[in-house]
């Protein structure tokens, strides 16, 4: 047996040696380098680049991007648990049917969800064309182009990570217990908190985790939904290794980034054991 | 249960929030004005968009993208399901499911800075084959979580009786695994070609002059403004996905 | 009479514990032998390294002259018989039956009759062509022994292979196994926990706790003669008077003091519970010590509290080395 295995590992361990784990060991080179004359990576080794990570120039950026990606999985879970629990009260066969429409916008493209939020939100677009035809406004309204159209990008975009897991932690609740709350005379609203959301503390933290390490991690959203105003974390990385040139720093970036995201998943793993994935 | 008042209203706009953007999208891809004020039927952007040469490449690049790296990434991942199954690797699944929770552009940047430092050695250039082996080296990762839920659901007896029956390793993995597990690769690999055909922020990262891909183009055409051609894309996008979820339902449940 | 397999010296450890602990025993040829223990006494270890799933860490294992250590499981001239059947879902029952004939390279032309034999013989010609989801539970069964037997094993290993089956079902099932195994004459090892299973069933039975065998013997010298205290409690319930051992069914009561020259102690009634063919009487003697009898219903019942004398021939006692 032992060999068949060998042989049904090898291709997959060889890209992920060579195509992951090496690019990434580059990447971690690159970091403690210094940036060429003419955009390469150069001796000596330095921490510098770390330390810029501090400078106020870039810590708005993280910041922001710490903030706004707070802010959509907040309003994820806020939007998300109700669904969750409207879904998990369906009989089975409606279940099938609301969960696919939870995840069926999900399978077209990504950029093509982001451009509907474009089509909606710009000058001529067609939340501003109608409030224009309906002499609301006179003036279309700058809803495209800022941090709260990215938030609501990045809601739209990430909403089913929290949905799902969610769900079937409300799915997996016994509904005797829900019932024999009501019957202790709980109102609905304190069967809510006294019950259900305790119980829902695992599907809770793993739908925050899921939804809050792609935000931090996005560049498409805040690229064509924020601007040049509103850029996070993603963009500034890209914006090192294309316009600015400067691979060391963009190197250092990324790993911030990795670091912050291993972070949140270690912690995640520590609370609720492999299950939570 | 009876379902609450509140919690049926929420859902409705919780559904509306998540459809009404893109179907209104596809039905102004129909409107005869490049604006955004309805004036009548037409399919004038669609002729536009079949008749745009630039856009016909892109989409047959993504194509090929998607179906080589389809493929190749089902059948390593495949694989390494089986092998993690039999007995664990812990770098390796570690690894894999690191590279899954890595930031899009992180990889992009670390697989563009590798690319650039094996180039300095060897005379090649990014083109489709980068673009490919970026696609496959990322859904592997995808394919191994897709297979390896079906075989934790798997009786290990099932290997042994074929084992005691006479059948080597291979037999046993070829005729009584491997048929179990056809659902699982059919819906791994229809995984594998929707996040390949929708990357844009690691193909850009490693893509050549000749192999720009369908999102690479949208994402151009999104960025220059209004355009209704990009409706009409996504309006094709969107069906084709949508026809594709369909037919692999249907023949899961055949 | 000539041995099937031979087991010497098997040992076998897990990180926690030795699951294996020297285990030596002859599978006389056609023999129906059981290998009988509470659940984690290693039987099915041992089962597992018969079958080629598993290796010992020392020791052999011969089956007919031929040593076995070392060989892949589709090396090795067994078969088995899974406790969860282990059918293949894709396969219909004819197909799962072929299984093994197409392994071995047989022609479609030789393996089609074989089947229908066997299909025959275990009594599912009408579901030949039904896959394992549309079979019953005795018909799963049955089409896992019919698998398992086509390829003419040298040695069948059924590892509980009625225990997913309603009672009911349980004991006619037993009853065509033991003809079956007559009928081909294929020596059958048959791992098992249930005492009543080995019993009606065997030819030979070893009794095992953890991983040493306790005692083998043919299933009456077992019952009757148990070597060890493990076996006489694990075979029946025992009442345990002074370090002698009676069985229930020896045990009689009677409210006068018997004339017979027998052993006999006073006790108590505690409770007497009515089994349908006898009762149940549970009684206390002055020094504590718990005896049950079961007498026949026929009887005057016995009321809770009631003095009563217990006794039993000396020829009953279970003669109990250990």
């Amino acid at each position: 047996m032992n060999r068949l295995r060998t042989i049904f590992l090898a291709p997959s361990a060889a890209f992920t040696v060579i195509l992951f784990l090496i690019p990434l060991s580059i990447i971690v080179a690159y970091s403690f380098l210094t940036r060429g004359v003419y955009g390469g990576v150069v001796g000596p080794w330095t921490l510098e680049n770390y330390q810029r990570l501090f400078d106020p120039l870039y810590g708005i950026i993280l910041w922001r991007s710490l903030v706004m990606s707070t802010l959509a999985t907040i309003l994820c879970l806020v939007i998300a648990f109700p669904l969750a629990l409207f879904i998990a009260r369906a009989s089975d066969r409606a279940k099938g049917i609301y969960l696919y429409l939870v995840i069926l916008p999900f399978w077209t493209s990504f950029l093509v969800r982001t451009y509907a939020w474009m089509f909606l939100l710009r000058d001529t677009g067609f939340i501003n064309t109608i409030l224009t035809s309906l002499h609301i406004i006179r003036e279309p309204l700058p809803l495209l182009y800022n941090e709260t159209a990215v938030v609501v990008g990045l809601v739209y975009g990430y909403l089913p990570f929290a949905v799902l897991p969610l769900f079937s932690n409300l799915d997996r609740l016994d509904k005797n217990l829900l019932e024999s709350a009501a019957d202790l005379g709980a109102t609905p609203w304190q069967t809510l908190y006294k019950v259900i959301i305790p119980l829902c503390a695992p599907g809770l933290r793993a739908a925050g985790v899921l939804v809050f390490i792609p935000c931090l991690g996005a560049y498409l959203t805040p690229d064509l939904l924020g601007g040049g105003k509103s850029i996070m974390i993603g963009n500034l990385i890209q914006n090192q290794f294309t316009t600015a040139r400067d691979w060391p720093f963009g190197s250092a970036i990324s790993l911030a980034l990795m670091a912050l995201v291993m972070v949140l998943l270690v912690s995640l793993l520590r609370q609720d054991g492999e299950e939570a994935l | 249960m009876k379902q609450s008042r509140f919690l049926g209203l929420f859902a409705a706009l919780v559904y509306a929030f998540l459809h009404v953007p893109l179907l209104l999208l596809c039905a102004f891809s129909f409107n005869s004005s490049k604006f955004t004020v309805w004036e009548g039927f037409s399919l004038e952007w669609y002729r536009q968009m079949f008749a745009d040469t630039q856009l016909a490449e892109a989409a047959w690049n993504s194509l090929v993208i998607a179906l080589a790296s389809t493929v190749l990434s089902t059948i390593i991942g495949t694989l390494c399901a089986y092998g993690l199954w039999k007995r664990g690797s812990k770098w390796l699944s570690g690894s894999l499911y690191l590279s899954l929770v890595t930031p899009e552009i992180v990889t992009g940047i670390s697989m563009l800075a590798f690319f650039q430092w094996v180039f300095r050695y060897w005379q090649v250039q990014l083109g489709m084959h980068t673009v490919i082996l970026a696609h496959v080296a990322f859904s592997i990762a995808y394919v191994l979580l897709v297979v390896m839920a079906r075989l934790r659901t798997a009786e290990p007896a099932l290997e042994e009786a074929a084992l005691d029956l006479g059948a080597n390793e291979w037999q046993a993995f070829k005729l009584v695994t491997l048929p179990m597990l056809k659902p699982g690769i059919a819906a791994a690999a229809l995984l594998a070609f929707t996040v390949s055909f929708d990357d844009y922020v690691i193909t850009a990262m490693v893509a050549g002059v000749d192999s720009e891909t369908l999102p690479m183009v949208l994402y151009a055409m999104a960025r220059r403004g209004a355009n209704p051609v990009v409706s009409a894309i996504s309006t094709v996008i969107f069906l084709g996905f949508g026809a594709l979820i369909l037919i692999s339902d249907r023949m899961q449940k055949a | 009479m000539e041995n099937a397999l031979a087991l010497t010296a098997l040992n076998k450890s897990f990180p926690s514990h030795k699951v294996v602990d020297g285990i030596s025993l002859n599978v006389p040829k056609g023999c129906f032998y059981s290998l009988l223990g509470p659940s984690g006494c290693g039987k099915t270890t041992i089962l597992r390294m018969i079958a080629g799933f598993a290796e010992p860490d020392s020791g052999e294992i011969n089956l007919n002259g031929k040593r076995l250590n070392g060989l892949r499981p589709y090396e090795r001239p067994v078969t088995t018989v899974f406790q969860s059947y282990a059918l293949f879902p894709h396969l219909t029952a004819a197909e799962n039956i072929a299984f093994g004939l197409e392994r071995r390279g047989e022609k479609p032309a030789e393996i089609a009759p074989k089947v229908k034999r066997m299909l025959e013989l275990v009594g599912l010609e009408h579901r030949a062509d039904r896959v394992p989801a549309n079979l019953s539970g005795g018909e799963k069964q049955r089409t896992a022994l019919a698998r398992a037997l086509v390829v003419e094993p040298e040695l069948l290993l059924l590892d509980e292979p009625l225990s997913a089956l309603d009672p009911a079902l349980r004991k006619r099932v037993r009853l065509e196994l033991k003809q079956l195994q007559k009928q081909l004459g294929i020596t059958f090892l048959f791992i098992t926990h249930d005492q009543e299973e080995a019993l009606s069933l065997s030819d030979q039975i070893a009794v095992m706790n953890k991983g040493k065998i306790e005692q083998i013997g043919t299933p009456q010298e077992i019952y009757l003669a148990p070597a060890t205290r493990f076996v006489a409690g694990f075979l029946g319930a025992v009442n345990w008077v002074d370090g002698i051992g009676i069985r229930p069914e020896s045990t009689r009561i009677s409210r006068q003091k018997p004339a017979e020259p027998t052993k006999s102690t006073t006790a108590k009634v505690v409770t007497s519970t009515f089994l349908g063919d006898c009762f149940h009487i549970e009684t206390t003697t002055e020094n504590g010590t718990a005896i049950t009898a079961q007498v026949a219903f026929n009887e005057e019942p016995f009321a809770p509290g009631e003095s009563v004398h217990v006794y039993w021939h000396a020829s009953d006692e279970l003669p109990v080395r250990g």
